[in-house]
C-alpha cells in the first residue's frame, strides 16, 4: 500500500491543479481508483505535508490575488457564480485561457519541500555536436554557474549564434544525473520546432512537450519543453529552467508569468535567461554585477551581423496607397533579384500586410506569383512559412510575428515604416538578425525605411555595431 | 512619444471586443464594427437572400430552405442570427462557453440586441426567454450562457426576461459533439415548461440561444412555448451553414 501510494504520488508531484483538472487527470490516468481510496490518499498526503489545498483566488491583506498565476488585483473580476451561488465570486482574468480560476475553487499543490524528487539516472546517447571554440567556452561558463546553484544567469548571444546547440551540453549532465530540466518559450510554434530537435539528442521518452492541445501534457518527464503559460500548472520541480527568448512578447513585463516560471524552479535551482536582445533593466543589472552574464557576441560562422541601412522615404506610404512605384524599393528589389535572394518585408500593422503585398505584386509583375503575406491571425501561416523556407515564395510580407525564430538562408530584410511605435530596439535588432545566417550566402542586407529616424532605430544600429566590435575583439584576442 | 500624446489628446485606440488586440476607435460605432482588422476579416455576417424561416443563406431567393421544407409547418420557428458559425465564431464560442470568458457575453448580447431591434421589435407585447442549461452544467461552467445573453438583451431593449423553461436531462456528451440524428433523439423530453399558466394568447416570446446548428433545440423549446399559447421566435449568435455542422 505504501509503495503504491508513493508511485501514485510521483505522478502528481510538482503539479498545481484546479479541482476540475484533478478530476480529469484522475479519470484519465487512474480510472480504477475509487472515490474513498482517493480521499484517503489525499488525507494521508496532507498529513505528511506533501499536498496543500487552498482556494485559487484569495483575499490577502485586503487585496485579491490569484494564487495560481500570481496575478494581483488588477486582473481579478467579479461575477455572479453558478457554482457557489453567490453574487460576487472572484475569478482571474490572467490565466483564463488555462481554465477559469475562481475563489470558490480549490487549488491542489503537490509539493514536497523537505525531500527531493526521486532521481532516476538516465542513459543519454553520447553527444556529437561540434561546438566552436567560443560556443564551448560559453557552455563551460554556463555549466559552472549551474553547478554553483546561481539563481539566475543571463546568456546574451547574438541572433544566429547557435543558442540551442550551446545549451544541449549544459542540459545533458543534469539529465544523466536524473535531475529535471524545463525549457520554456513564449510561443507554441517554438515548442513544436524545438521538440523534434531535442528528441534527436535525448531519445526514449525523456522529452515531453507541453502546449495548449499537446498530447503528452499528462506526463512530466525529465526534460519538459513548455510554453510559458503551461508553467502555471507546475511548481517547485525543476533544477534548471531555461527561458528562451526571455524578452519576447508575453514574457516581457508580465509579472504573473515571471512569477510562475520562477515558481516552477526548485530552491537551489538555476534559471538561465536566453536572449539576443536583453531589456534595459537586465543590462543595468549586468553592469552593476548583480546578474551574472555570459556573452556570445559572434555567430557560429564568425561573420558579422549585417548592419542596417536607414533610408528616409517620406512619400513611400502615399505611393503604396496610390499604387505608384518607389525608386528605393525598385533598387532594393533589383539588388535582391540580382543576388538570387529572398526578402522578408516587415510592416507594423496587420491590415497593412495585404495592402503591401498587393502593391508589390502590381509593381513587380515579374515576381507576381512569388509574393505572399502572413500575419498572426492567418490560419495557414505555418504552411506559408514552409513555402517561404523552401524557396517557392520569394517575398513574404509579414508583421512582427516573424521577427524571431525563423531561419531562411538567403534572406534580406526590409522594414517599412520603421519609425512606427510597435518597433522597439529589441524587435529591430531581431529583424536585422534574420539576415546572413548561413556562411554560404552573405549578400543579404537590412534596410530600415521610414520618415523619421527614431531613437529606437539609432539604438538598434548602435547595438549591432557594438556587438560586431565585441566579436572582433574576441577574434583578435 | 505616444504616452504623452495620448495623455494630452486622449487615447485614440481601443481594444477589440473579442481578441483584445488594439483597433482604431471611432465614436458611435456599432458593436460589430468594434472589432480589430483580423476579427473583422474573419467574421462572416450571414448573406442575403436568406431562408424566410431559419435564416439560412441561400443562393436563389428568400423561399424556404430544404431543412425547413422537411419540417412540418406547425414546428417551424423564425430564427435570426448575427454571424455564420465558421472557424472564428467557433473559437469565440469556445472561449466564451468552455473557457468561461464571461466578458464576451456583452458584445455578443449587444450585437444580437441590435439585430432584434431591426427585425422583431415592431411586434407588440414582447418577452424574452432563453434555452436553459442543466443545473449540473451551470455548476461546471459557473454561468448559464444563454441566460446571460438574454439578460443583456433585455436590459438593452427594455424588455422583461422570464425563466420559462427548465432543462430536465443532463448528458455527459455535449450537444456540439453529436451528429444530427443523435441530437434529434437526445432532445426528446429534455426541456419542460415551468412558467405559470397565464393568459398570454398571441404574445411573442423571443428565445435566445448561442449557436443554431440544426435548429432542433430551438424547435423543441418552441413546441413547449406554443403549448403555453406563446408565439415563439428565436435569435442566436451564430448559425451553422450546412458544411460546418
Amino acid at each position: 500500500m505504501k509503495q503504491e501510494s508513493e508511485s501514485v504520488y510521483s505522478f502528481w508531484e510538482g503539479r498545481l491543479l484546479l479541482d476540475p483538472e484533478v478530476e480529469r487527470f484522475r479519470t484519465l490516468h487512474f480510472p480504477q481508483q475509487s472515490e474513498d481510496e482517493w480521499r484517503e490518499m489525499i488525507q494521508r498526503w496532507k498529513e505528511k505535508n506533501w499536498l496543500s489545498v487552498f482556494p485559487a483566488v484569495q483575499l490577502r491583506d485586503g487585496r485579491w490575488k490569484c494564487l495560481r498565476c500570481g496575478a494581483d488585483q488588477a486582473f481579478i473580476f467579479f461575477t455572479p457564480c453558478g457554482r457557489c451561488e453567490r453574487d460576487t465570486c472572484a475569478s482571474c482574468k490572467h490565466c483564463l485561457l488555462l481554465g477559469r480560476a475562481r475563489s470558490c475553487q480549490y487549488l491542489y499543490q503537490f509539493v514536497r519541500e523537505e525531500r527531493d524528487r526521486e532521481q532516476i539516472p538516465r542513459v543519454v546517447k553520447p553527444l556529437s555536436i561540434g561546438l566552436t571554440a567560443k560556443q564551448s567556452a560559453a557552455m563551460q561558463e554556463l555549466s559552472a554557474y549551474v553547478k554553483q546553484h546561481v539563481p539566475s544567469v543571463l546568456f546574451w548571444a547574438v541572433t544566429g549564434a547557435g543558442k540551442t546547440e550551446t545549451m544541449i551540453p549544459v542540459i545533458e549532465p543534469l539529465i544523466r544525473q536524473g535531475k529535471s530540466v524545463l525549457w520554456c518559450t513564449p510561443r507554441q510554434d517554438v515548442v513544436k520546432e524545438l521538440a523534434p530537435r531535442l528528441k534527436r539528442f535525448f531519445p526514449g521518452g525523456i522529452v515531453s512537450e507541453h502546449y495548449a492541445g499537446s498530447s503528452d501534457k499528462g506526463m512530466l518527464s525529465p526534460l519538459v519543453i513548455a510554453t510559458a503559460h503551461q508553467t502555471i500548472r507546475m511548481a517547485h520541480l525543476f533544477d534548471l529552467v531555461i527561458v528562451d527568448e526571455a524578452d519576447a512578447f508575453p514574457l516581457e513585463g508580465n509579472r504573473a508569468l515571471e512569477h510562475s516560471i520562477r515558481r516552477s524552479k526548485r530552491t537551489g535551482g538555476t534559471m538561465i535567461l536566453l536572449t539576443a536582445t536583453p531589456t534595459d533593466s537586465w543590462i543595468r543589472k549586468m553592469r552593476k554585477g548583480v546578474l551574472p552574464t555570459v556573452l556570445l557576441p559572434c555567430r557560429f560562422h564568425g561573420k558579422p551581423i549585417p548592419c542596417p541601412i536607414w533610408k528616409r522615404e517620406t512619400a513611400l506610404w502615399r505611393q503604396i496607397q496610390s499604387h505608384q512605384m518607389n525608386r528605393t524599393v525598385q533598387r532594393i528589389m533589383d539588388e535582391i533579384t540580382s543576388t538570387d535572394g529572398q526578402a522578408l518585408w516587415f510592416v507594423p500593422r496587420i491590415e497593412d500586410v495585404r495592402v503591401v503585398a498587393e502593391w508589390l505584386k502590381k509593381q513587380f509583375p515579374r515576381d507576381e506569383g512569388k509574393v505572399d503575406f502572413v500575419s498572426s491571425t492567418d490560419e495557414n501561416r505555418t504552411r506559408k512559412m514552409l513555402r517561404f523556407r523552401d524557396g517557392s515564395i520569394h517575398h513574404l510580407v509579414a508583421t512582427t510575428i516573424l521577427e524571431r525564430g525563423i531561419t531562411v538562408p538567403q534572406c534580406s530584410v526590409i522594414v517599412l515604416r520603421a519609425d512606427h511605435p510597435v518597433y522597439d530596439r529589441a524587435s529591430l535588432v531581431q529583424m536585422a538578425g534574420r539576415v546572413g545566417r548561413s556562411l554560404q550566402y552573405q549578400a543579404g542586407k537590412v534596410w530600415f525605411i521610414s520618415n523619421h529616424k527614431t531613437e529606437d532605430i539609432c539604438q538598434a544600429i548602435r547595438e549591432i555595431q557594438l556587438l560586431n566590435r565585441e566579436a572582433c575583439k574576441e577574434f583578435r584576442g | 512619444m505616444r504616452s504623452w500624446w495620448s495623455k494630452i489628446f486622449g487615447d485614440s485606440s481601443a481594444s477589440c471586443w473579442f481578441c483584445q488586440s488594439p483597433r482604431p476607435r471611432v465614436i458611435g460605432d456599432h458593436v460589430w464594427e468594434q472589432l480589430c482588422a483580423g476579427c473583422m476579416e474573419k467574421r462572416k455576417i450571414l448573406a442575403y437572400p436568406q431562408c424566410k424561416v431559419c435564416g439560412k443563406p441561400s443562393s436563389i431567393d428568400d423561399s424556404f430552405c430544404y431543412d425547413c421544407q422537411r419540417t412540418p409547418e406547425y414546428e417551424r420557428v423564425v430564427n435570426i442570427s448575427c454571424v455564420e458559425y465558421n472557424h472564428w465564431a467557433r473559437l469565440v464560442v469556445q472561449q466564451w462557453k468552455y473557457r468561461g470568458d464571461e466578458r464576451l457575453s456583452r458584445p455578443m448580447g449587444l450585437w444580437m440586441a441590435s439585430l432584434i431591434k431591426q427585425r422583431f421589435l415592431s411586434r407588440d407585447r414582447f418577452l424574452i426567454t432563453y434555452v436553459p442549461c442543466h443545473r449540473n452544467r451551470v455548476y461546471e461552467r459557473g454561468f448559464d450562457q444563454a441566460k446571460q445573453l438574454a439578460h443583456i438583451i433585455g436590459a438593452q431593449l427594455h424588455v422583461p426576461v422570464m425563466d420559462l423553461l427548465v432543462r430536465q436531462s443532463y448528458q455527459d456528451q455535449q450537444q456540439s459533439k453529436r451528429s444530427r440524428e443523435q441530437r434529434l433523439q437526445a432532445l426528446v423530453g429534455a426541456f419542460s415548461y415551468q412558467g405559470k399558466q397565464m393568459d398570454v394568447s398571441g404574445q411573442s416570446v423571443l428565445l435566445v440561444d448561442d449557436v443554431y446548428t440544426t435548429g432542433s433545440t430551438v424547435r423543441e423549446c418552441a413546441k413547449l412555448l406554443r403549448r403555453a399559447n406563446f408565439q415563439p421566435v428565436a435569435c442566436t449568435f451564430a448559425r451553422a451553414n450546412s458544411e460546418y455542422v
